[in-house]
């Protein structure tokens, strides 16, 4: 035992193989050749990454939608420190941050990718080019708007906005009501204004912060991978002006193997993206594409988004402003897709089997800048930043003018290659992927938790995933350590005469709390009457 | 032994209080010397006359700074010493449709709308029940809602409620019933309408002596190329308006004394699509509310339905006709659509005069509130509609589709 004590990843293979047979061996059990079992790597890198792949197989094996995200907060009461990226927040610099996270490569010409040459869309532009110079016209004419008219004090962002959201609206109106009529993806497609869209992910690949470093260097075990890059899970939250989904997937450009290609660069970004402005908050994983699991439109077809954000920026550099409209791009798209995968069943930790796709415009109306996204991969953790030979594809167009201004109630210079870029997006189809398995980690029969059978199982786990998700403020504070604790109790032991009171003082780490460490929900007495009255206190928990 | 029962017999803080009450309490005695400094001819000046500098202060403006919030007194550039009384969006009238009525001059012909034909929507009912859904349960969107209250215990408090808010869920049913009619409806239709959001409107009168402003939104609006034709030629002179005395008919307007008297109509007439068809008007019920507390009645609904119309249709017929005019040359049509979400009220309001006292009147034709359903909530986990009325859908169809 004393040697064990020293050896701590042999007790765990100890108590791994716990259980051992003591019966008679029989004699065919006997082989010629001596069969062994595989030698296992016992060292702490080793065996925490084994631990940490029968984790994401759990997370795998989980049946339905709602449970996977339930399981994935599983490990954290508190939530995780998440690093937060805000659709309408972007500091200097932070392309290349994006790029890694997302695993992005981007592509900038000045057309669409080739794949749209094929959609025609000549005779639909004749039919919504005047409507839109009207709408363009009426709007911005509009001037005796709700807000000039009870002066609410705007800034000059959020008044572009304002204008910008509506004309998305007009436009996105005009350009279905022209085409319902004869695509029926766009007369059966489901239009969100202003969705919530929240994703949270694990990207790895950045040096170690500071006090992750500290605590490595005090295990005798772990001083070998002090600077060895850590995970942080980065979270997006945004919105978009207008969003169309439908029930079958857009086309991808590019197949899995043909995104294997080397050429296909992502920068790396080793520094902690805490040094270009992003800051720190504990929350719990919300994935959250704009609507709940089950409703049938669940692929995203194009959103449109605003920039007025773009206005406020005052870092008085061209450059840097056209970088941060394609972060902007980069981070909402992939953001989208990755909430949309999670609700097919796929994780973090579960890579997606086939390429989803979307499109995205930004805009303020006179401006426009189109993105294409092909989703390739979630997997951007860990070992899989190095290992992971699949890359997700960003192509964008530079910033496009669709009219140069109005003269004497007139447009002047309309660019009809902006409003034919559009219609192109709209007139992509989406097509059902035959012979792909597209929930492959969900349960052929519980797909959500509407799907069970049992009343109290699936009340619990809907009320249960939209709590976790609001991510509503706690009713208490959370535990901390007080500088004057720090100081004074644990880095000089200056009270020790002072009664011991608080968790550190006895080793314990309340931070580390798994989210069913609680006591269940009370059943008052009068609701079991036939039950002794010690039984039956608490109702019954459905964690993952 | 604790030392603090003895240290605190004498309470310091008392004998200090009372110290500083007696001692300021003193007077300075006059000790005459003034009296003989001015015998001597000395003169006697006070000493905060010199010792305090009397320089006027100079305003500096500081770059940067907050500007002072406006004061809402008779200081404010806006004041008026006559009052003026206002209907605006969260306001109702006491007596409801009644007083409305009375306000705009207007009667109902008869009961229910006028002849409308409803079409089958069979075809379209499957994705209007998706809509609701959608809507209802679907949309992810976690804000806090209003407080929950029992009033069997009032001073119980229950969790707050995360959930759609109610402006979304309407916004998200209209725009999207909305777009499914204009679908299913007639290209050369749809051509001719326009659909404006968050737009203002305001119309001022004055009654028997009374200045009367009505300042609303017109959370939707939908405009057509053309106006919509009248709806009724028989004379109205005939018909009498409702009695409600003893109570006055500007009962429960907001008295103000800040305001600016205008008119306006939202959307200038030089574009093509500028006549209004269709007014859409929200209900939230946590916002509309009663001056007193007591919940809002169907009466009150009704009314703030017309008078919503009302200002539609007169702010465009004062922009269109100008500000002389009394009895119009063609009426002046709009329709209204007013729900909650869930409960749809139905209107037409026919614009004949501007002459709110003459006698001549305006005319309104109105439904009941229908349910678009009984039931879209998740029950016992699974998101559940039940109920499902399709002649809100037939009504939101024939209105949009009347020219």
């Amino acid at each position: 035992m004393s040697a064990l004590r020293f050896r701590r990843p042999l007790l765990n293979c100890v108590k791994e193989y716990r259980y051992v047979s003591t019966g008679l061996p029989q004699e065919d059990q006997y082989s010629y050749t001596p069969q062994y079992p595989p030698i296992l790597d016992i060292s702490h890198e080793k065996v925490a990454a084994k631990k940490k792949e029968a984790e994401y197989e759990a997370i795998k094996a989980v049946k339905t939608v709602e449970e996977k995200q339930i399981k994935l907060n599983m490990s954290k009461y508190y939530g995780f420190k998440c690093y937060m990226l805000l659709e309408e927040y972007i500091p200097y610099n932070n392309l290349e941050l994006i790029q890694h996270v997302t695993r992005t490569h981007l592509i900038r010409d000045e057309n669409l990718p080739n794949f749209y040459n094929g959609i025609d869309v000549s005779s639909l532009l004749t039919a919504v080019k005047n409507d839109i110079e009207e709408t363009i016209l009426i709007e911005m004419d509009q001037c005796r708007q709700k807000v000039d008219l009870h002066k609410v004090q705007l800034n000059i962002g959020e008044r572009e906005n304002i204008v910008s959201s509506a004309l998305s609206k007009q436009i996105n109106r005009i350009i279905i009501n022209s085409m319902s009529k004869h695509y029926s993806h766009i007369d059966s497609a489901q239009v969100d204004f202003n969705p919530r869209i929240e994703s949270l992910w694990f990207a790895g690949g950045m040096d170690p912060p500071e006090n992750i470093k500290r605590c490595k260097r005090g295990q005798e075990w772990r001083k070998n991978e002090v600077d060895a890059p850590t995970n942080r899970a980065m979270n997006y939250i945004g919105t978009a002006s207008v969003a169309l989904r439908s029930n079958k997937p857009l086309r991808p450009i590019l197949s899995l193997s043909e995104s294997e290609n080397p050429d296909f660069i992502v920068p790396r970004f080793k520094l902690d993206p805490r040094t270009v402005g992003t800051a720190n908050q504990f929350r719990h994983i919300a994935n959250i594409p704009g609507f709940w699991p089950g409703d049938p439109n669940q692929f995203g077809l194009l959103s449109y988004h605003q920039r007025g954000h773009h206005l406020t920026r005052h870092y008085k550099d061209p450059e840097d402003n056209l970088r941060a409209i394609d972060r902007q791009g980069i981070l909402s798209s992939f953001a989208w897709l990755n909430s949309q995968a999670n609700f097919l069943g796929f994780t973090t930790f579960n890579d997606v089997t086939y390429p989803l796709l979307t499109q995205t415009i930004i805009t303020n109306g006179q401006l426009w800048s189109f993105f294409v996204y092909q989703l390739n991969t979630v997997l951007i953790h860990s070992k899989h930043i190095e290992d992971n030979p699949q890359r997700n594809i960003c192509w964008t167009t530079p910033v496009l003018k669709l009219y140069e201004g109005i003269v004497d109630g007139k447009l002047v210079g309309f660019n009809d290659q902006v409003l034919q870029n559009l219609l192109k997006f709209y007139a992509n189809v989406p097509e059902e992927r035959l012979g792909v398995e597209m929930r492959p980690y969900l349960s052929k029969e519980e797909k959500v938790c509407g799907d069970y059978q049992d009343d109290d199982q699936r009340q619990w786990l809907e009320r249960e995933y939209k709590h976790l998700v609001s991510n509503r403020p706690r009713h208490a504070l959370d535990y901390e350590i007080y500088a004057w604790e720090k100081i004074y109790k644990i880095d000089h032991e200056t009270k020790f005469l002072d009664k011991k009171r608080r968790p550190f003082e006895y080793g314990i780490k309340p931070w580390n709390r798994k989210l069913d460490e609680r006591l269940p929900r009370y059943i008052p007495r009068v609701h079991r009457p036939h039950l002794p009255r010690w039984k039956g206190r608490y109702a019954k928990e459905y964690f993952p | 032994m604790r030392p603090s029962p003895h240290l605190c017999k004498q309470h310091l803080g008392w004998h200090f209080k009372k110290l500083w009450a007696t001692q300021s309490a003193r007077k300075i005695r006059d000790a005459g010397i003034e009296q003989k400094l001015l015998e001597k001819g000395v003169p006697v000046v006070k000493a905060e006359d010199i010792l305090w500098e009397k320089r006027p202060l100079e305003k500096i403006e500081v770059v940067g700074l907050k500007p002072k919030p406006v004061v809402f007194d008779h200081t404010h550039p806006n004041w008026h010493d006559k009052t003026i009384l206002t209907y605006r969006d969260n306001n109702v009238l006491l007596k409801g449709l009644q007083q409305a009525k009375i306000l705009t001059n207007t009667v109902e012909l008869k009961q229910g709308l006028p002849d409308f034909t409803l079409k089958s929507t069979k075809k379209i009912d499957r994705r209007v029940k998706e809509i609701i859904l959608t809507s209802h349960v679907f949309d992810a969107e976690q804000k806090i809602l209003p407080k929950v209250k029992d009033p069997e215990r009032p001073a119980w408090n229950f969790p707050r409620v995360y959930g759609i808010t109610q402006p979304r869920v309407i916004k998200l049913l209209l725009n999207n019933l909305l777009q499914l009619i204009e679908n299913s409806s007639d290209l050369e239709v749809v051509k001719q309408r326009y659909v404006l959001d968050d737009t203002h409107f305001s119309y001022n009168f004055e009654k028997s002596s009374d200045l009367i402003q009505f300042e609303l939104t017109g959370d939707t609006l939908l405009t057509s190329t053309k106006p919509l034709p009248a709806v009724t030629e028989e004379p109205t002179e005939s018909f009498q308006l409702p009695d409600i005395h003893p109570i006055k008919p500007t009962i429960t307007l907001n008295k103000e004394n800040i305001y600016e008297v205008r008119g306006i109509y939202p959307i200038s007439l030089k574009f093509a699509k500028s006549h209004p068809h269709t007014i859409f008007v929200p209900h939230v019920e946590t916002e509309v509310k009663n001056l007193y507390e007591e919940p809002v009645t169907e009466a009150q609904i009704f009314g703030r339905s017309l008078l919503k119309t009302f200002t539609v249709a007169a702010s465009y017929a004062k922009e269109k006709y100008g500000n002389d005019v009394t009895v119009l040359p063609k009426p002046v049509v709009v329709q209204c659509v007013h729900t909650n979400g869930r409960f749809f009220h139905f209107g037409i309001f026919q614009l004949n005069t501007l002459d709110l006292e003459g006698g001549v009147k305006n005319v309104w034709f109105q439904t009941g509130r229908l349910p678009l359903f009984e039931t879209c909530c998740y029950k016992v986990g699974r998101p559940v509609l039940e109920g499902y009325n399709n002649e809100v859908i037939q009504y939101l169809d024939a209105f949009y589709n009347n020219v």
